[in-house]
């Protein structure tokens, strides 16, 4: 047996054995393989581990996968309905970039190499940056630079499609130029029905006073696990603004780790989560504040029906002698059925003084005071659930100035709860 | 229009109303007045149809429908408005997309047709001019960051929008200041008619200056111990609840 196997269950052993004896990557990543081979064994979930606490991935590496090898085939038309007007894009199916369904004209890519992958995403975190370093097949770096200041938007859409039976482990990287303002959005969905994991990871820089607006749309298919990391650097007066309305697969981890490294910076993340069936939800966010007057705010609501389970672990660091520092974070979620279910676990290292922080979570049920209100004015019980349950999560729009951005995530929320039938299952 | 007969109703066990009569004809309006405790609020949110309270014994009739048996967005249909007396706040759910869901929910209801998106902008936005209401407030999500007048205002014109036949208005003059208790009366005065009635619940005579009512109740212990015309109200007013052997205040139900 290789050394560091006999450490987990013999179920799991042939899993790691299998993908630390893989090595048909890209070339320009060997080193970075070999490095990360070295860390797997101590990173990969497949254990107990406190970051790992309520995702169980066991079950998942427990039985036989392969790596997909080539992309489905995926047409324009089927593409229309993910973009966004006005945006670039680069398009990735099952995990491969497609040149011909991308347009990258006046946007700065190119393929990844050793400089660029690894300088934020550490293969030594628990979680998932080892294994998509021995894993990945594919990816792509981005750069917006002062070079083309008019650029566009960018979409990442990230498809699988029906073909996909196995796994897909794909990094991107992105880097925004001091100065520069740029808006992304990663747009996850699925063309018919893929069956495996896929594991995203993100690497994001922003240089000095340099901002993005960074949004999120994940859908995947019901019998996908689909883990996306993002990791990140965000230096002096940069500003980054995340938002994210997941929809879920069979299983969703969303994993955040921002380091803030300059004073002037700040991180605001928001999101929505919307789980319903079976689903399992997990966001797991990790806010590291390195240096002195730099902020954060977090505000993550989910709505849970059926027998959906959401996770929200929210961990805030604030560094020895650092000063000056906001960070705030909440946790709302709307339970809509008596066997939905979820867990909220915030967690503040705070070795400062000059701190101001503050963590919230509330579980609830719809406000019966605003429901017999709206049903005193005509309006039925069935649509006045629904106009709460869409009031709830439409709330945070608020915290978005980018009409395209809220008229494409509320298209999103509007056919989430179209196929809702708020009339049963309510506590 | 209502008819009320020995109502007792009670809540989580607490009876709080006992054997209440009240005719209430086409037309007309009527003032409740009475001391914390006896009743009030809980008349209007029977008649509303608020879920928690039980009637044990009596009836309620609305234009000869047995208004218990309806739901509480039927009542609304059939013409029953509850102003709140603390209207509720809605976060995420703007003040247009509400009030429209309202009014085409209602109109379908009553067989009318649903305004389009357009006629629905115009007739909101005349009726809101009418009563000061910003444009930019209707924008807003309902009630949310409102102060206490604003709610008021935006109850009337959900009234004025709904056009009941049965207007139920729950201290709707507290948190308003003159010049809003001119505006929202008016608002008021302006829906009346011989086929709109309504029940005026007040601690204060000085809304009574505004919305004229033909009689006035005074409600305490669960039923109504005086009826009389306007000047009961100032009668109450100059000399208070004593003067009818009860103390406002002492009965708060226990």
């Amino acid at each position: 047996m290789e050394q560091g196997l006999e450490k987990f269950p013999p179920a799991l052993r042939n899993y790691v054995s299998e993908a630390l004896s893989f090595d048909a990557g890209p070339e320009a990543l060997s080193g970075l393989r070999s490095h990360a081979r070295e860390a797997l064994l101590e990173t990969l979930p497949l254990g107990r581990s406190e970051r790992w606490k309520y995702t169980d991935l066991r079950r998942y590496f427990a039985k036989p996968t392969r790596l997909a090898d080539s992309p489905g085939v995926v047409s324009q038309q089927d593409l229309e309905r993910f973009l966004i007007k006005g945006y670039a894009r680069a398009v990735f199916i099952d995990g491969f970039l497609s040149t011909e369904l991308s347009d990258l004209e006046g946007v700065e890519w190119s393929a990844l190499d050793e400089k660029i992958v690894g300088r934020v995403a550490d293969i030594k975190s628990t979680g998932f940056v080892a294994l998509n370093s021995v894993l990945l097949k594919d990816g792509f770096s981005l750069r917006v630079t002062k070079s083309q200041p008019q650029q566009r938007p960018i979409q990442l859409i990230c498809l699988t499609s029906d073909k996909l039976v196995g796994e897909i482990h794909t990094r991107i990287t992105i880097e925004i130029e001091e100065n520069i303002e740029a808006s992304i959005c990663e747009t996850h969905g699925a063309i018919g029905s893929g069956v495996g994991l896929c594991d995203y990871v993100i690497e994001i820089v922003l240089g000095k006073n340099a901002r993005l607006q960074h949004v999120v749309h994940q859908q995947a298919s019901k019998d996908i696990h689909h883990v996306v990391t993002r990791a990140g650097r965000i230096d002096e007066d940069a500003k980054f603004t995340g938002f994210s309305l997941l929809e879920g697969g069979a299983l969703s981890r969303s994993e955040t780790v921002l380091s803030l490294t300059g004073a002037g910076s700040e991180v605001k993340l928001y999101g929505i989560g919307l789980m319903r069936s079976r689903q399992h939800c997990d966001v797991t966010t990790d806010i590291i504040h390195e240096v002195s007057h730099c902020n954060s705010e977090q505000v993550f609501k989910n709505v849970v029906d059926g027998q959906g389970r959401t996770v929200f672990q929210g961990r805030v660091y604030v560094a020895p002698d650092v000063q000056g520092i906001e960070a705030h974070q909440l946790n709302r979620n709307l339970l809509l059925s008596k066997n939905a279910r979820a867990d909220s676990k915030p967690e503040l290292i705070i070795h400062a003084d000059d701190v101001k922080c503050s963590h919230g979570a509330t579980v609830g049920d719809l406000d019966e005071e605003a429901l017999f209100y709206l049903r005193s004015r005509g309006i039925s019980e069935n649509i006045a659930r629904g106009i709460l349950i869409r009031g709830f999560a439409a709330e945070m729009f608020e915290v978005l100035n980018d009409k395209t951005i809220v008229t494409y995530l509320d298209e999103a929320l509007e056919n989430w709860l179209l196929c809702a039938d708020f009339d049963g299952g309510l506590a | 229009m209502l008819s009320v007969r020995n109502l007792h109703a009670e809540i989580e066990g607490k009876k709080i109303l006992k054997g209440l009569n009240l005719d209430l004809g086409f037309g007309e309006v009527h003032a409740i007045m009475g001391p914390n405790g006896s009743g009030k609020s809980t008349l209007s949110y029977l008649l509303a149809g608020r879920p928690g309270y039980e009637v044990t014994q009596g009836e309620i009739y609305y234009k000869g429908k047995n208004l218990l048996e309806l739901s509480v967005e039927d009542r609304s249909g059939e013409g029953v408005f509850l102003a709140f007396q603390y209207p509720v706040e809605i976060p995420g759910v703007s003040g247009m997309s509400f009030l429209r869901n309202s009014l085409n929910s209602v109109r379908k209801y009553r067989g009318q047709e649903e305004l389009s998106a357009a006629e629905f902008l115009k007739l909101a936005r005349g009726k809101a001019s009418e009563l000061g209401i910003d444009q930019v407030m209707l924008n807003r999500p309902v009630n949310v960051g409102f102060s206490g007048g604003e709610k008021k205002r935006n109850e009337v014109l959900q009234m004025a929008l709904l056009e009941p036949s049965l207007a139920l208005l729950d201290e709707t003059d507290s948190g308003l200041d003159i010049d809003a208790l001119k505006i929202v009366s008016d608002g008021f005065n302006a829906l009346r008619s011989p086929d709109r009635s309504a029940l005026v619940i007040t601690h204060y005579q000085r809304l009574l200056n505004h919305i004229v009512p033909d009689k006035v109740h005074v409600l305490a212990q669960g039923r109504i111990i005086e009826t009389g015309g306007k000047d009961l109200a100032m009668e109450l007013e100059e000399k208070g609840y004593g003067m009818l052997g009860i103390q406002d205040g002492e009965l708060e139900v226990s």
